[in-house]
């Protein structure tokens, strides 16, 4: 993947400033794989344009995105008459790693929807909790899905130029950072004024989009 | 084979010939790409660069763009299983790539850039600036003085006996920092433990993140740092006496021991962070 690939999804958008527009269209003349994205990105935009919007309950992603510091001084809790080795515990919630992951990562998940080995997976009974519906319904949501359904296209794409054992180790890191968004989307649906639990699950969403920009420079070099 | 190299250089050489050294100036980098197999770095003080590999292996292209020393492989062995083993002045700056590659570096002074894909990258040494990942592959540093970036995806990551900051990034690995010297520290990974042992600077930056795995923070006894401390299923243990300060949140609080100069930010979601005193 070159400088220009991600910059094609705000070209479709109409959103780069003319220089640089001109500069994406200078490079795709000579670029023929960029060109392909494009085209299908104008798909996607496409079929996307037909799809009705939710509304969401709030927005709740300013919150997930920024970082909130801890201010104020109350709750003193005095642990110095512990002995050498001091320890508390918190209460440790029971996660119920449900369904919500799937329902809110299945455009990342597109990837990986190749056969594979494994259970099936769990289906999507239960219905999001107003949180995460909020959560998914938000704009900004909207963007990082979005994000996610293009690399989706590039890696599907392709696939077959990686090494097989590659592509396996990919899609497991994949599952492994799906799990803890699942996890993370329940704990922020438990606690939604948690400001750690916000910014993890943001960190968490871009870890995930970093790994498929990763996987998708390794598709572009491989070509 | 001596080969003095000048801009625009390129230099084929049949199979079997495959034992070169040619000397290279002061301001010059070295690219080295070798899609599968192994590529082995050590130095010496000599200004040359020697390059060997195993016989019958295809034809190796040394070329050099400004002052760019690139190395590869060409034609149809391209993707054939290679050894590349250099010696290169202790003060050459080196890139080193592949794709089913392992990556040693021995005793460099220089910067290093060094990435694979299925494959280890082991770096002895190093300074200004130490890049190493690997997608499934283990990665350590060890005795650098530099800026490291460590990444792997699929591999744990191991920095020791080094001084600068340290950037560590796994999804499925541990990642240990021992005995590193920094002022800004940023370990994360999505499943597995984070250990950091070294010195806490004064003003100094650590953030150890993790999903799934413990934390763990070996300080010395003179420890002065605002501590945050994050978790949602897991627990907190420590050496130190702990006041909490700040609103506490139920997966969120902070303390302070000494004068608090320094920032530490530990995290770990399901996991249990430890504070421990070290020597």
């Amino acid at each position: 993947m070159d400088q220009w690939t991600e910059r094609l999804s705000e070209y479709i958008d109409g959103t780069l400033e003319a220089e640089e527009r001109g500069q994406v269209e200078a490079h795709m003349s000579g670029c023929e794989a960029c060109t392909a994205i494009a085209s299908e990105l104008r798909a996607i935009a496409a079929r996307a344009s037909t799809l009705a919007d939710r509304s969401p309950a709030r927005d709740l992603w300013p919150g997930i995105a920024a970082r909130i510091a801890v201010t104020g001084e109350s709750d003193i809790l005095d642990l110095s008459h512990a002995r050498t080795r001091r320890r508390f515990a918190f209460t440790v919630p029971q996660l119920a790693a449900a369904a919500i992951g799937l329902i809110l990562f299945s455009a990342g998940g597109a990837w990986l929807m190749q056969p594979s080995p494994g259970p099936a997976p769990v289906a999507a009974a239960s219905v999001p909790s107003p949180v995460v519906q909020a959560v998914t319904g938000s704009a900004s949501y909207q963007h990082y899905d979005r994000a996610v359904a293009e690399l989706s296209l590039v890696l599907e794409a392709g696939r077959a130029r990686l090494n097989p054992s590659t592509v396996r180790i990919l899609e497991r890191n994949l599952r492994v950072i799906d799990a803890a968004l699942a996890e993370a989307v329940q704990a922020v649906a438990d606690d939604p004024a948690s400001a750690y639990l916000q910014d993890h699950l943001a960190n968490t969403m871009q870890r995930k989009l970093a790994l498929m920009r990763q996987a998708a420079d390794l598709v572009t070099t491989a070509s | 084979m001596l080969l003095t190299t000048t801009l625009g250089l390129i230099t084929a050489l049949a199979a079997g010939a495959q034992d070169t050294t040619f000397a290279v100036s002061r301001d010059a980098r070295l690219n080295v790409a070798n899609f599968a197999g192994t590529i082995t770095v050590g130095v010496w003080n000599r200004g040359e660069v020697r390059i060997q590999t195993d016989a019958d292996q295809g034809a190796l292209a040394v070329s050099q763009t400004g002052s760019i020393i690139r190395v590869k492989t060409r034609g149809p062995y391209q993707h054939e299983d290679k050894t590349y083993t250099l010696t290169v002045p202790r003060w050459l700056p080196l890139e080193l790539s592949g794709t089913e590659t392992d990556i040693v570096v021995e005793g460099t002074d220089a910067s290093v850039t060094a990435s694979t894909v299925e494959g280890d990258v082991t770096i002895r040494g190093g300074q200004g600036q130490v890049m190493a990942s690997s997608i499934e592959g283990d990665v350590s540093i060890e005795g650098a003085n530099a800026h490291i970036t460590a990444t792997s995806v699929d591999g744990d990551i191991v920095v020791s006996s080094s001084t600068g900051d340290v950037s560590a990034q796994s999804v499925d690995g541990s990642i240990e920092l021992t005995g590193v010297t920094a002022s800004s520290v940023k370990a994360s990974t999505v499943d597995g433990d984070i250990y950091f042992r070294g010195p806490i600077q004064a003003n100094g930056r650590y953030g150890l993140t993790t999903h799934d795995g413990d934390v763990t923070l070996v300080a010395g006894r003179g420890i002065n740092a605002n501590i945050t401390v994050s978790t949602f299923a897991g627990e907190f243990e420590s050496d130190f006496p702990v006041t909490i300060q700040g609103t506490t949140q139920r997966e969120r609080f902070s303390f302070t021991l000494g004068t608090g100069s320094a920032q530490i930010t530990l995290e770990a979601f399901d996991g249990t962070i430890r504070l421990q005193r070290g020597q």
